[in-house]
């Protein structure tokens, strides 16, 4: 059912701080203090874009902080013009990380009731991306109260996105020279200048737990019976395994390098 | 010249800083950290004993481990067992394996004294081996079962009595025992996909609602489909043999240490209990329930009554019963699942049951779960083993 009487609010605060000369240093500096809450459940997959929400969590009226903000980012540029025509411009951002974490509870209807239980693989509830613990399989208990064997270790909190990624930063470096008397500027600009090319922590859709935060040899493996295509043969399924320690596996939580990385830009400007 | 050069050197100062900073703080490669669970505090038991198998009047190997956190929650989500028999006793060359023999060879336990587990495989199956419990039956709370987990755990669910690991590839779908069994024989889904090595007779017993003690578990609050609990028994369809035997169990962590556990036991005698039977009469009003009388061997400290409802695939238990000679005992009316308009009747007019009866020499209901939560039960009789009867399985219409 379509509907547009979701909850949405946000609060924060705005710092910003700028100094700017024609020669000498420049400086930009600013600071995002942020919280935005929504009914629509962080990190799902559709939450960018026309979201889809389970219904029991609509049913309960849970609001949950939105994942595709993080609360606390920052960014500073310097620029520094001398008179013989350099100028030299770092740009910082940085951030304080993004939400995470599956989340401890979960929304599910029981026997036609809404109710906010434990998020374990036992119930098909409302997690972005799976459950936070395992049952026992020979007593699993009931879904307001599991037995779990073992959950992904990760630290979480009752509510998806209640977490939040390691802290983040983008460095930008721009260097140009403005020869005097010349309508001509040089100048090189990096994008990127440590190379991230990593995207950012993602809980493993792929993960064979065994204990809490112990993981089996089947972590990275694919749950599809789709192969990827090998010297001609359709004999692979697509493992992760494959990428080595690239993209960090062998535990519930990965890292992808999708990232574009470090650039680097030549450039020559003529002053008509 | 100077200036200049101090301008540039500072204005560097000023980059270099920022970077620096940036460079600290690199977040994108980094993951948050994780907290394990100590695999060396799970405890393993093994015990074993004989079991006379009346459907086909043999006795066999009757097996019970338990691997357990302090809690009394299984040890692992999957994992590997190997259980060694005394030096004499063989697995007799041929016997097949979990998996078809023409594409992954022979059984590798056949001509040997183990009965072993495979490594875990990709779902193409590659690189995998042919053993007796193929790669999804693993050791938990109470007894081995077909419940590893496999790279699904995570997203669409685990396994569980009434859901085993029947994903396609890992394994399974090659694997020779899914769905071969007596419930399997009239449509009905395996809870436990039961091991025919295990048995000539595959048969699941699980305990249902009924038994003293067990929660009304099919009344929606439990994961779906959940069939019941283990009565711990895992019966090897081959002559015992007096001896020392072991069980090791590997976990195959990949994020930690692998650790392996072993448990041993011994078998001092091979003399089986008498064969057990067991009657079952619906009541006249068909009103859900029956009665019934178990036939109850010299030995036998308590028995269990089981009752599989073909059309509804229900499973109900009733015990522990106690005393030996003929021990009457009452399936209850109103078991059926239930959530709304309860109680619902057990059974209907023309259900088709399978009814079956196994005693045992040891505290076999008191060791497992929901009721036992120690780390170590005591799972042998006072003659230190576990020794158990079988009835023949019963096929009647309600």
């Amino acid at each position: 059912m379509l509907t547009n009487k979701g909850k949405e609010w946000a609060d924060g605060i705005d710092f910003n701080l700028t100094r700017e000369v024609a020669y000498g240093l420049s400086a930009q500096l600013t600071a995002t203090y942020i919280n935005e809450f929504s009914s629509v459940i962080p990190l799902s997959g559709s939450e960018d874009f026309y979201p889809s929400i389970q219904p029991a969590s609509v049913a309960l009226g849970n609001i949950y902080r939105v994942g595709f903000l993080s609360p606390f980012q920052s960014t500073l540029a310097l620029s520094y013009r001398t008179h013989s025509g350099w100028r030299i411009n770092p740009r910082y951002t940085y951030n304080i990380g993004y939400p995470t974490g599956q989340g401890l509870l979960t929304a599910a209807y029981v026997n036609g009731v809404a109710y906010n239980v434990p998020n374990t693989n036992a119930v098909a509830g409302s997690s972005p991306a799976g459950p936070a613990c395992f049952i026992d399989p020979m007593n699993p208990g009931t879904f307001f109260h599991p037995n779990t064997v073992g959950c992904r270790g990760a630290a979480e909190t009752s509510s998806p996105g209640g977490k939040l990624s390691p802290p983040d930063s983008n460095t930008d470096l721009t260097i140009e020279y403005s020869p005097p008397n010349s309508k001509l500027t040089y100048g090189v600009n990096i994008d990127d200048v440590f190379n991230e090319v990593y995207g950012g922590a993602l809980y493993s859709s792929r993960y064979e737990p065994i204990a809490t935060g112990i993981s089996g040899p089947l972590s990275g493996y694919s749950t599809s019976s789709i192969n990827f295509q090998h010297g001609g043969y359709y004999t692979y399924p697509s493992a992760w395994p494959l990428y080595g320690s690239m993209i960090k596996t062998n535990g519930p939580w990965v890292t992808i390098p999708n990232g574009i990385g470090r650039n680097f830009y030549f450039y020559v400007q003529a002053r008509l | 010249m100077k200036r200049h050069t101090a301008t540039i050197l500072r204005t560097c100062c000023f980059a270099l800083a920022a970077v620096v900073a940036g460079c600290a703080t690199n977040g994108g490669s980094q993951l948050p950290g994780v907290s394990q669970g100590n695999l060396n505090n799970n405890a393993l038991q093994l015990a074993v004993g004989t079991a006379n198998i009346g459907q086909d009047g043999t006795v066999g190997l009757n097996v019970v481990a338990t691997l357990r956190q302090a809690n009394g929650i299984s040890g692992v989500l999957a994992d590997q067992p190997t259980l060694t028999l005394p030096s004499g006793m063989l697995v007799p060359a041929g016997t097949p394996g979990a998996y078809s023999s023409s594409k992954y060879g022979p059984n590798v336990d056949a001509g040997t004294n183990h009965v072993s587990g495979s490594p875990q495989v990709p779902l193409n199956n590659a690189g995998l081996v042919n053993s007796t419990l193929g790669t999804f039956t693993g050791v938990f709370t109470y007894g081995f079962g077909p419940f590893n987990c496999d790279q699904s755990c995570s997203s669409t669910g685990g396994y569980y009595i009434g859901n085993p690991n029947n994903t396609g590839g890992n394994g399974f779908f090659s694997s020779n025992y899914a769905g071969v069994s007596f419930q399997g024989s009239v449509g009905m889904a395996d809870p436990t996909q039961p091991l025919p090595f295990f048995s000539a007779d595959p048969f699941d017993y699980v305990i249902g609602n009924g038994a003293t003690g067990v929660p009304q578990f099919n009344n929606g609050t439990y994961p779906v489909g959940f069939a019941g609990y283990s009565p711990g028994f895992t019966v090897f369809e081959l002559p015992p043999v007096a001896g020392a035997y072991s069980l090791s169990v590997l976990v195959p962590a990949t994020n930690a240490p692998q650790v392996t556990y072993t448990a041993n036991a011994t078998l001092g005698s091979t003399a089986a209990l008498g064969p057990i039977s067991v009657t079952f009469v619906s009541d006249a009003s068909k009103d859900g329930g029956g009665t019934g009388v178990v036939t109850v061997p010299p030995g036998v400290t308590e028995t269990e009554v089981f009752v599989v409802d073909q059309k509804s695939g229900q499973y109900y238990t009733v015990g522990p019963l106690t005393g030996t000679g003929a021990v009457s005992y009452t399936l209850p009316a109103n078991l059926g699942p239930c959530t709304t308009n309860c109680p619902q009747p057990t059974l209907k007019a023309g259900d088709g049951l399978f009814i079956a009866a196994v005693g045992y020499d040891y505290p076999a209901f008191e060791a497992g779960p929901p009721g036992n939560t120690s780390q170590k039960p005591a799972i042998t009789g006072s003659n230190g083993q576990a020794d158990i009867t079988m009835s023949p399985i019963g096929n009647t219409t309600y």
